[in-house]
């Protein structure tokens, strides 16, 4: 009985073994740097309706990339207190700005300068959104910028 | 099915009455043993041994039953008896010494009553006591602390169980005698179960396919149907406060029996406020937010739930109706659902107010469970109906050049489901336990709200099922053999659905297909084959073999949108066919009187397991990120579990559990997500004052132990491994009709850091709760 008792155990430590010694596909996701507005490395801008705008970034991987998309967004993040937006928080945006654009890459580095202008109408906070994804599925940690449009 | 009802009220009508006397002694002494707790169980019949040991039952009706019998210091006993006509039936039962106050529980499987002993998969039962005390608000942080079970959290008022590394639709959840039915495809969906309104709940460990259906291939919990009370008005009043996020909750349930008619009533409120975390920043996505006072905001919540129970005894059996409505309105915080502003955490100046975003659940139930002892064996029906509604309001948000809607209903999701499971259970002379059964559920869901996730669907699930367990006369060691066969037939029918994508602000450019009308039907077959054998006195092993098969869920079939508790856009795959597992368990368990041992062990591989796999492309969707989608392919888990209690003297109590689960996609060479890490705990209980058995006072003091999980899915992030120290001072005191349980204590003593791999959380670098001092208590009268 010691014996079955034994095996039962071998076959099951075995199993973890024999998974721990599996050969994995890619699993590194590709990295977003050098990311500037005009030049300007950061996260936070300022900037003005009309403002020309020229976003450049690099995406890197050990494997062929697949696909980027940019978005620009509202930067109301669908939260509040007691039923009213809290303002003080997140001031209501005024107008519209929507940028959407979803590109094939190509290689193991890209690198990339995406034109906008903030257009003449719109206040307020928003997010310029940066996202990448290799063959394998393995995504990039995303980039927001913020731009105060005032 | 209509002869099959026939057959079975004529066989009711057999009945004439007869006596059981018996006798409890020590099996070792061989002295009687007085004080005896003997209950007839299917009859809720319970008597208590006499200074010589002896019971008498009077007026026991012909049929089938099968004794539990408890004593202070002695392991539980389960004993399956028969009573002819006109006789008087006489049973002689021992009970082994023990010093395990688990083992003042018994334990079998809910619906075939095998008992633990005989059962080919290992079975942990917890009771009412043990779970209002455990740690935690709710149920599924309740379990964690059994070895083998972790929860999937969203903050402190939302988690669901996970079973080894299976969880939602892998998971058989039963409550009311019923399939709990709700949204559990979501791993960011909280359970609608009062962890307070447990009775007792079995975990059956392994696939419960053949009895339970499709979602038990990943284990089974069990909630065991509320008990008949014993004559006259019982009450009892458990309550539970929380430092960390001040969590004020309390349960109080009145009992009322006369004669044969039983009423039980139940009603709990808990309010929780913002999570304290050990920290006054985090970084998420090259960010440093704030935590203001390391409160992390929007956490807070309320939970309510109501449970009404009407039965009666019949001459042969019960009759049994429940109602419970289940509601919870809980804060999320806002970057659960999306990238959050520096702003948006800030406080609010009131930590105890659920703003937007949150989720509104409500679940109702009502329930009928009806046993009787037929000419033929017990029968029993377990039928009722069930509605989840599942609101998640957020203030919209414009999305490309759509208009912004004017309400604040992201999604409004209703689940109506109804069912029913009756099965026969035979016991033969040579003590062969047969179940055989019949299953039946229909399911209705329809959406609204802003979002689309899942299109409307409807379902249906047929299915009958064989149980047989019985000994093998030709072993040498005392050997049950456990086999089971289910049928199972499904079907799923959506309805289709598309959005419009707005090219500018006033036209719409063209409409994106979010669900065709597609109809699915499925057929399968689960198949188990077990033992449990006697090594020696006190010592066991079991194992079992099982071919499970599960029918894909609607989610996985038809949702198409983006999940904002999961930040991907998630695509259901209309081609899936039903997954299908080889799964094998074994246990070994020892008990002495100082010392008692559990170890189990499972492998399990499935050649097309249903997973949502990462894309390499982006959602058209203007608010969508990655598209996952819903694919198979072949995927192993394997692991194990152990606990052992060992009684140091009649003062202190040393225990140990370790667990650890590995999983393997076969597809990308990465683990499953959500696998928990290895971990372990350390428990030491002493007795620090003992009055006459009236008053009890023991200090206990647990550290737990887990690794790093470096073993993640594709775009899960690693967590680092932790040290957590818990401390607790628990008193018992009894005075006349009443008992005052009480612990209190200190989560996370050392207010340590640390991130919990299965949280939702984990994804925004959100550390677990800080100290956290609790104090709980439970009344009885």
């Amino acid at each position: 009985m010691k014996k079955q008792i034994l095996k039962s155990f071998l076959v099951l430590i075995g199993g973890a073994f024999i998974l721990q010694s599996c050969q994995q596909e890619d699993t590194t996701p590709p990295a977003i740097s050098s990311v500037s507005v005009n030049e300007i490395m950061g996260l936070d801008f300022i900037v003005q309706p009309g403002d020309s705008l020229a976003i450049r970034f690099t995406i890197t991987d050990d494997h062929p990339l697949s696909q980027m998309k940019a978005s620009i967004h509202d930067a109301a993040d669908g939260h509040g207190h007691n039923g009213e937006v809290d303002t003080a928080a997140v001031a209501p945006n005024v107008g519209l700005w929507v940028d959407t654009r979803i590109l094939a890459l190509s290689g193991t580095t890209v690198t990339k300068t995406l034109y906008y202008v903030v257009p003449d109408t719109i206040h307020g906070v928003w997010h310029w959104e940066l996202q990448a994804v290799d063959e394998s599925g393995n995504s990039a940690e995303e980039v927001v910028v913020e731009f105060d449009v005032q | 099915m209509r002869l099959f009802f026939l057959v079975l009220f004529l066989g009711m009508g057999y009945c004439t009455h007869a006596q059981l006397h018996g006798i409890v002694v020590d099996a070792s002494t061989q002295l009687p043993l007085s004080h005896a707790h003997v209950e007839v169980h299917e009859l809720n019949a319970e008597v208590i041994t006499d200074g010589k040991g002896y019971f008498i039952v009077e007026e026991i009706p012909v049929g089938k039953y099968h004794l539990h019998v408890l004593k202070d210091n002695y392991a539980a006993k389960l004993f399956d008896f028969m009573v002819e006509r006109d006789s008087i039936t006489t049973l002689r039962i021992e009970l082994l010494p023990s010093n395990f106050q688990l083992n003042e529980i018994v334990i079998e499987d809910g619906a075939s009553k095998v008992e633990v002993r005989r059962s080919s998969q290992a079975m942990v039962s917890l009771s009412a006591k043990e779970l209002t005390l455990a740690n935690g608000l709710t149920l599924s942080d309740k379990l964690k602390s059994q070895p083998g079970i972790s929860s999937i959290s969203t903050g402190a008022g939302m988690s669901k169980p996970q079973i080894r590394s299976y969880s939602g639709s892998r998971c058989f959840i039963q409550d009311l005698g019923m399939k709990h039915e709700a949204q559990q495809w979501g791993s960011d969906h909280g359970l609608e179960i009062d962890p307070f309104q447990i009775e007792n709940i079995e975990w059956r460990k392994g696939a419960g396919n053949v009895m339970y259906g499709s979602d038990a291939i990943g284990g089974v919990l069990s909630i065991r149907l509320p008990e008949v009370p014993k004559d006259g008005v019982h009450g009892n009043v458990g309550s539970i406060f929380q430092s960390n996020n001040n969590t004020l909750g309390n349960s109080a349930q009145i009992s009322v029996r006369k004669n044969k008619n039983y009423l039980k009533l139940r009603s709990t409120l808990m309010k929780y406020g913002d999570m304290q975390l050990p920290a006054d920043s985090f970084t998420y996505l090259r960010r440093i937010y704030p935590l203001a006072e390391g409160a992390l905001q929007n956490t807070a919540g309320r939970d309510m739930h109501e449970q009404f129970v009407f039965g009666r005894l019949l001459p042969k059996g019960k009759i049994q109706v429940s109602q419970s409505l289940y509601t919870q309105d809980a804060g999320l915080f806002v970057g659960a659902i999306g990238v959050p502003t520096v702003g948006s955490v800030q406080s609010d100046g009131d930590s105890r107010n659920v703003g937007f975003p949150n989720v509104t659940l409500r679940h109702f139930k009502s329930a009928l469970h009806f046993s009787s002892n037929t000419k033929w064996g017990w029968f029993e029906t377990n039928a009722g109906v069930q509605e989840n509604r599942r609101q998640e309001f957020i203030l919209p948000r414009r999305e490309g050049f759509q208009p912004l809607p004017n309400y604040n209903v992201a999604h409004d999701l209703r689940l109506r489901s109804a069912q029913i499971n009756s099965y026969l259970r035979m016991t033969s002379k040579e003590g062969t336990k047969t179940l055989v059964g019949l299953f039946a559920e229909l399911l209705q869901h329809s959406r609204g709200g802003y979002d689309f996730l899942l299109p409307n669907y409807a379902g249906t699930q047929h299915a009958v099922y064989f149980q047989r367990n019985g000994l093998l006369q030709h072993r040498k060691k005392e050997t049950f053999r456990t086999v089971g066969l289910r049928l199972e037939q499904g079907r799923m029918r959506d309805e289709a659905f598309r959005s419009p994508v707005y090219a500018s602000v006033d036209s719409i450019g063209f409409y994106y297909v979010r669900a065709n009308e597609i109809t699915r039907n499925f057929a399968g077959w689960s198949f188990e084959i077990g033992e449990a054998v006697s090594i020696h006195e006190g010592q066991s092993l079991k194992y079992s073999l099982q071919r499970a098969w599960r029918m894909p869920n609607a989610a996985e079939l038809f949702i198409n949108g983006v999940h904002h508790g999961t930040f991907r856009h998630e695509q259901g795959n209309a081609e899936l066919n039903p997954e299908v597992g080889y799964l094998f368990d074994t246990a070994y368990e020892l008990q002495t009187e100082k010392f008692q041992l559990s170890l189990a062990g499972y492998a399990h591989y499935f050649s097309n397991y249903i997973f949502l796999r990462a894309s390499s492309f982006y959602s058209e969707l203007s608010d969508g990120g990655q598209v996952y989608v819903y694919s198979q392919d072949r995927v192993m888990f394997s692991g194990g579990e152990m606990k052992s209690e060992f009684q140091l003297n009649t003062r202190t109590r040393l225990e140990w559990s370790a667990q650890s689960v590995f999983s393997y996609l076969f597809l990308s060479g990465t683990a499953s997500p959500f696998t928990p890490p290895i971990s372990s705990s350390v428990t030491l209980q002493h007795k620090l004052f003992e009055l006459k058995n009236k008053l009890n006072v023991l200090l206990e003091v647990q550290g737990n132990w887990a690794a790093a999980q470096n073993r993640v899915d594709r775009n899960e992030k690693s967590t680092p491994g932790y040290q957590t120290l818990d401390s607790k001072l628990k008193v018992e005191w009894k005075l006349r009709g009443l008992t005052l349980e009480s612990n209190l204590g200190v989560n996370n003593l050392f207010n340590a850091f640390y991130y919990n791999h299965t949280s939702n959380y984990r994804r925004l670098n959100l550390p677990e709760m800080g100290r956290n001092v609790f104090i709980q208590t439970l009344i009885k009268f």
